[in-house]
């Protein structure tokens, strides 16, 4: 009797799940389906199914408008991405450590004001990181993301660091130390083989949110050769003019691909890290 | 110790990677700043079409002009003017811009952002113009700080195979009570059907602000900071609106209110089951993309003893120099040859509107790039205009509020006097804040 009602029990979840996901990627589906179809069939019809299917949006999307090709935007948002992801992660490992493992003077202090930058919307800063920049002449470069990415500006991931350093025991230390590891053996041959979770998540967070960022790259990047993905999409997007959705619908399909492959690719260890951070014991 | 050995390390790798990355950049813009070239900065924003027009101008006139580099910036207009703003905050603001004309008051009086244009009438040319326009929609104080790139007008476009099903005669001089009874039949003979397709911004825009401004005949908004209108006039006007859902002259709100600023992705309008829209110029040949053969143009609607006719004339956009352009004369003589250069012209044809200039229009017109119809449109809009509006009555928090009351109507959340008297409070009390600032 219980057998049989714990099966309808899974049944049923498994029923609820299935409609979850279908809610969740028909979007997606949609997104998909749509980069088959012309403008009249997008807003005109409700059918999934385009009429026909053809390459024609992918090959017409590829070429862009203007001057460049999407393979230019696509290495263009590699070349942003990839080493801002780098520095990001090397930036909040060390600092997280020092605030996780060492006490000096004025750590409260300086703990809050991290804490603090974390509150600060991005929109107030816009304007004098934006002048500040121009200062040292680093617009319209990728130094305008490498540079804050190095020195801690995303105070996310120094504190999602710090927690999960906090989290590990101390007795690691204590160990490792009578074994002769100095602070920095200590954190790249202990410490870190144990934060691989944490840093996967950081590098796969950071990864998507500088990759998806319209308006960071919509201030700072001026050169139209310098453009990422995300501008490159919205690049013929005129108020006024008639869009032919499919080229760009069919682009943004193809720049979702990198992040999806990524988030597969490290999904494992997103999950744990993201749900291990917070525990402290 | 061995802390502070750690600490000092840290601190060199960051310094090292700094001053290797700002070597890096130097190269870089030395390169682009050698003395025998001078690049100017171009900024715009468009459509694919427009991208491709203006880009092969650029080309064009690089090759007239060697030892001039002209960087193109260009995407959608979306963010377009938040980075401008940002750019003339910290003055680094391309030598060239297109904004759109509203904008100038605001960029002018807060970052004194472009240079004035009659320094360099040596080298561009403004005696095409009209002056007038220019003078009322590029200028400030009598300072001119743009040149339109071209005109840009209101009119009704109709689709007349759907107002000739429908037994409407679409030559007559349309009124607003015309619209109302002839409009209703669209619906009535086919319940797809609708005659007017607007969401909330231009239903208010293109209806509810000509309406009230034919009943007075004033600024909509008034220099003095207050309200060109009495309410009962704005309840007048907002009645009205509702009666254009009561009637079925227009979709019910909960649908048509769904396409903010893109009325025309509505399934009505791209299965063609709509009889007409009121809307600018220049979005007029897309707009009417889906049904060329039957598209004719008339007037926007007027109301008998109209005292102003409500019809409005400006720039599509205006090209500026920045105030902080190093080469500001260079930069006058692209916007000469962008403007007035036949060979440009032909290649731009009609991506920035109907051109502002009587030779391009000319030049379009025995080319046989103008349309006919978007043509008549911009000569109706033209013929017709009313009084040329105020600063204060473009303010988009004043237009929002009443965007929100036309919201309100569609959605009959409460009676068009109700909503007016609330409405017309809250205005006053906008107004008195924007005095204020």
């Amino acid at each position: 009797m219980s057998r049989k009602k714990s099966k309808l029990g899974v049944f049923g979840r498994y029923v609820f799940l299935v409609i979850v996901g279908i809610v969740t990627l028909l979007p997606l589906v949609w997104l998909f389906f749509a980069t088959f179809k012309t403008n009249t069939e997008i807003f005109g019809s409700n059918s999934l199914l385009p009429s026909h299917f053809s390459f024609d949006s992918y090959i017409k999307g590829w070429q862009g408008s203007g001057q460049f090709t999407y393979g230019r935007f696509l290495l263009n948002s590699f070349l942003l991405t990839v080493p801002t992801v780098l520095f990001t992660i090397v930036s909040a490992i060390s600092v997280g450590y020092g605030f996780a493992r060492f006490n000096f003077r004025g750590k409260k202090v300086l703990k809050i004001l991290l804490i603090s930058t974390l509150m600060l919307p991005n929109a107030i800063l816009i304007v004098p990181r934006y002048i500040l920049f121009t200062e040292l002449g680093w617009n319209n470069t990728y130094l305008t993301f490498y540079i804050p990415a190095l020195l801690g500006c995303y105070p996310f991931f120094t504190y999602q660091m710090m927690q999960y350093f906090r989290g590990l025991p101390k007795e690691l230390d204590e160990a490792a130390r009578i074994d002769g590891c100095n602070s920095f053996s200590l954190l790249t041959k202990i410490l870190l083989p144990l934060c691989k979770p944490a840093v996967c998540a950081v590098g796969l967070l950071q990864f998507i949110w500088i990759w998806n960022d319209y308006f960071n790259v919509n201030i700072y990047i001026n050169s139209v050769s310098k453009y990422p993905v995300a501008l490159g999409l919205r690049m013929s997007l005129d108020s006024q003019a008639a869009i032919d959705w499919s080229p760009i619908l069919a682009m943004s399909l193809t720049a979702i691909i990198p992040c999806v492959v990524l988030f597969f690719a490290g999904q494992r260890y997103f999950v744990e890290g993201i749900a291990s951070t917070g525990i402290k014991d | 110790m061995k802390k502070k050995i750690l600490s000092v390390l840290c601190m060199c790798a960051m310094l090292f990677s700094l001053t290797a990355c700002g070597a890096g950049s130097d190269e870089g813009s030395e390169n682009s700043g050698s003395d025998d070239e001078i690049t100017l900065r171009f900024s715009w924003w468009g459509g694919d079409s427009r991208h491709q027009a203006t880009l092969d101008v650029i080309e064009l006139y690089e090759s007239k002009h060697p030892g001039i580099k002209i960087e193109a910036e260009y995407g959608g207009a979306d963010g377009y003017k938040d980075k401008r703003m940002t750019e003339m905050a910290g003055k680094n603001a391309p030598d060239i811009m297109q904004i759109d004309a509203p904008w100038l008051y605001e960029m002018q009086t807060q970052f004194d952002a472009f240079a004035d244009l009659s320094q360099f009438e040596d080298v561009l040319d403004m005696s095409g113009f009209d002056e007038d326009f220019v003078n009322s929609h590029c200028a400030l104080d009598g300072t001119i700080y743009g040149l339109p790139t071209g005109i840009n007008g209101t009119y009704m476009l109709m689709n007349t195979a759907i107002l000739d099903a429908a037994g409407i005669d679409s030559a007559q001089e349309w009124t607003w009570d015309s619209l109302l009874e002839d409009g209703a039949k669209v619906h009535a003979s086919d319940p797809e059907a609708y005659f007017l397709n607007l969401d909330q911004h231009s239903l208010t825009y293109h209806v509810l602000r000509p309406y009230i401004k034919q009943l007075t005949g004033e600024q909509f908004m008034n220099d003095d900071y207050t309200i060109g209108f009495t309410e009962e006039q704005l309840a007048e006007g907002l009645t009205y609106i509702k009666q254009l859902f009561d009637e079925g002259v227009m979709e019910p709100a909960s649908e048509s209110f769904m396409y903010i600023d893109a009325f025309y992705d509505n399934p009505i309008w791209v299965n063609n089951k709509v009889g007409a829209d009121i809307d600018w110029t220049s979005s007029l040949s897309a707009r009417m993309a889906g049904f060329a053969d039957t598209a004719a143009v008339t007037k926007v609607p007027q109301m008998e003893n109209a005292k102003d006719t409500g019809i409005l004339v400006r720039p599509a956009q205006i090209m500026c120099i920045s105030n902080t352009s190093e080469h500001q004369k260079e930069a006058a003589e692209f916007i000469d040859f962008f403007l007035n250069d036949e060979e440009a012209i032909s290649i731009l044809k009609l991506e920035r509107s109907v051109p502002a200039t009587e030779a391009a229009r000319q030049q379009l017109t025995e080319s046989g790039d103008l349309d006919e119809i978007v043509n008549s449109a911009v000569n109706l809009a033209l013929e017709n205009a009313g009084a040329t509006e105020n600063a204060i009555s473009q303010d988009m928090q004043l237009e929002n509020i009443l965007t929100d009351a036309v919201e309100n109507v569609g959605y009959g959340t409460a009676s068009p006097e109700e909503i007016a008297k609330e409405t017309y409070g809250l205005l006053e009390m906008k107004l008195e804040e924007l005095k204020t600032k």
